[in-house]
């Protein structure tokens, strides 16, 4: 990290070792600049892979994407929840 | 497949990629998630967001790049939102009462407090340097989780992993060589340990929130920690749970709130024009459930 001359506080030393990290030089915080709606083709696509039998707005549970019935004791390779 | 779980940001942080990773990923994950435990958490003192906290309105400062980057990033995810999602909240959401690590039942009621952002609260002059225009104090809170769940898979994407799952508590990455479909539950909003629903992903992040465990009561009102980022105050909604399926994990994060913050009625437009490729699967506390999935 080149130091600035005008800024007069420098924080976050131990931060510049996981330069790595960024996700700009991902090109991720792209979309929060660039026109969102321009999503790509192949994100709509991947989407199809998700519950594709849900329900909506009815209160009955989804069947998921494979058909199968709802058990609520499935297996599974992690859960999504409260953060 | 190769596993790693370690405890940081108080919760669990489970990794599982394919095991042509490249050695050492294990000791690269938990230095960069200890970073983030250690220097982006509110409840701690002398720590990045700590000193850009205490540092006075109207001085310039240069940080780290991973701090100014989540900071841009967070920035143009409240002009985005109108101001509802915002990391300006820090000193509101301590006003609400959530001042501490939880679990706690009660807050103390504080004093009279008006809740006012600047319209350009941080300028951004590039080479991580920032300038510092207002009062109110940073509260990174989720958008810190996505940036670090989101920044660890792009990582092991880069090295190696032809798929892999970054789960930090929930709000989780997933990739996929398009032969691996990950098989993630979502939580019963009312008994964690039961699993309402399953969805197939492969290249994905998902991220939940849920505003009945992170409640507590202050005086007579029941407050959580679901601010309105133009008000400072706990929002009022009938739903009790979001979970959003985007692209990564910080718009899942970001999304996942804005489905607490925007009236139901403005959801499907707001989400159209700003997320089309996003996914909500919502509850209300009545146990009514909502999506978009399969529309359209």
């Amino acid at each position: 990290m080149k130091p600035n001359k005008k800024a007069k506080w420098i924080i976050g030393v131990s931060g510049v070792a996981f330069s790595a990290f960024v996700l700009s030089q991902f090109g991720v915080e792209d979309r929060t600049t660039t026109d969102l709606s321009q999503t790509s083709q192949m994100e709509q696509n991947d989407q199809q892979s998700v519950l594709n039998n849900a329900s909506s707005s009815n209160g009955e549970p989804f069947a998921d994407s494979d058909g199968s019935s709802f058990t609520g004791r499935r297996h599974t390779d992690g859960t999504t929840r409260r953060s | 497949m190769e596993s790693y779980i370690g405890r940081f940001m108080n919760t669990t942080f489970s990794l599982k990629v394919s095991d042509d990773v490249d050695k050492g990923w294990k000791e690269e994950m938990r230095h960069w998630l200890e970073y983030v435990d250690r220097e982006w958490s509110r409840f701690r003192t002398g720590n990045e967001l700590d000193q850009l906290n205490q540092a006075p309105k109207g001085i310039r400062l240069q940080c780290s790049p991973p701090l100014y980057d989540v900071l841009v990033m967070a920035e143009r995810y409240r002009r985005l939102t109108s101001g509802r999602f915002s990391p300006y909240l820090k000193r509101a959401m301590e006003h609400q009462g959530y001042g501490r690590s939880f679990p706690f039942p009660y807050a103390d009621v504080e004093e009279a407090f008006t809740f006012q952002l600047e319209e350009h609260p941080v300028l951004f002059h590039g080479s991580y340097t920032l300038e510092k225009n207002t009062d109110q104090q940073l509260d990174l809170g989720g958008i810190a989780k996505g940036y670090a769940v989101q920044s660890a898979a792009e990582w092991l994407k880069r090295h190696g992993a032809t798929y892999g799952m970054v789960d930090g508590g929930g709000d989780m990455s997933l990739w996929s060589d398009g032969t691996k479909a990950w098989k993630i539950g979502i939580a019963d909003p009312w008994e964690e340990t039961r699993v309402m629903d399953v969805l197939s992903l492969k290249n994905k992040a998902v991220a939940t929130s849920n505003r009945l465990y992170r409640s507590w009561q202050q005086g007579k009102d029941r407050k959580h920690h679901l601010l309105d980022g133009r008000t400072g105050k706990s929002v009022q909604t009938k739903i009790v749970q979001s979970t959003v399926i985007a692209s990564h994990c910080v718009d899942a994060e970001v999304c996942a709130k804005m489905c607490f913050l925007l009236k139901e009625e403005e959801l499907e437009e707001w989400f159209a024009r700003h997320f089309p490729s996003v996914s909500y699967v919502l509850v209300d506390e009545d146990g009514k459930v909502n999506t978009n999935i399969g529309r359209g």
